[in-house]
């Protein structure tokens, strides 16, 4: 089966949707962090059909919404035709690193300085500010301090292979500025 | 290197509120805040061709509209290009 119209074809497991094996590696996407402002459940797919910058074989995390039963985007089995837009948050590098894809850009929150020293848990992050890790397909570069939308951030946390991971994902056209660096 | 607007973002340094009319002080309740602004930065996806070369001007827009981003303790109204309806 081919992929066609910007389209690319995975494969889910709708049995464990936020859980997927690769290689030898469970990596699963936890609903137990249960924070504001997090993906609730984000997908982990595997491609079968893809194009010039998703391969067949490998790991996307993508959002929640195409994988439903009775869904349009259901194809046959496990398999899914989803939209290759925003919608795909990232893949997975061999070693678990989530790179962004589709006009997302990772990041890491910026803490709100405090005149006094504060515990981990009470230390507050902005909601609209973070530091760009990872751009890919976009402008924006490793470095550079991203300000977007109110509350526009959302938090992607996943497990690999035991240890938590997390990464702060934006959508580009939700980014109102960013300072060069 | 300064803060540069992205998208159709337009950034605007906000006049400062008057808080004394005539010699009299206003309470907090009453100052009501500016709707002009000087034009900062503009983004790469604004297409008016007014707005685009208007940094530095003063930009009229409604209350109550945009949304506020701080950097470095300077603070910035945050405008979409539709939001502003006048520059002078």
């Amino acid at each position: 089966m081919q992929s066609v119209n910007n389209r690319i074809i995975v494969r889910v497991d709708m049995a464990q949707k936020n859980r997927m094996k690769i290689g030898d590696i469970w990596v699963q996407s936890a609903l137990l962090f249960n924070t504001n402002y997090r993906e609730k459940s984000p997908v982990i797919a595997e491609v079968v059909s893809g194009n010039d910058k998703v391969k067949a074989g490998m790991f996307i995390c993508c959002h929640h919404n195409h994988f439903y039963h009775p869904s349009p985007y259901f194809l046959q089995d496990d398999l899914y035709s989803i939209p290759f837009n925003k919608t795909i948050f990232g893949y997975f590098t061999e070693d678990g690193r989530l790179i962004s894809l589709c006009g997302n850009v990772f990041g890491d929150r910026i803490e709100i300085p405090s005149n006094i020293p504060l515990p981990p848990e009470m230390v507050q992050k902005y909601h609209n500010k973070m530091v760009c890790t990872n751009g890919n397909d976009t402008k924006y570069k490793k470095g550079e301090i991203i300000f977007t939308r109110p509350n526009a951030l959302y938090d992607i946390v996943y497990n690999w292979g035991g240890e938590e991971r997390l990464v702060t994902k934006v959508s580009e056209d939700m980014i109102v500025g960013y300072k060069p660096i | 290197m300064p803060i540069k607007a992205t998208n159709n973002y337009i950034f605007i340094v906000r006049d400062e509120e008057k808080s004394e009319v005539n010699g009299l002080l206003l309470p907090p309740s009453g100052v009501v805040k500016p709707h002009t602004g000087t034009i900062f930065s503009v983004g790469g996806k604004v297409t008016d061709p007014n707005i685009i070369k208007s940094i530095g001007l003063t930009a009229l827009f409604h209350q109550g509209i945009g949304f506020t981003i701080e950097d470095e303790g300077n603070k910035y109204l945050v405008l979409q290009e539709h939001e502003i309806i006048a520059i002078k």
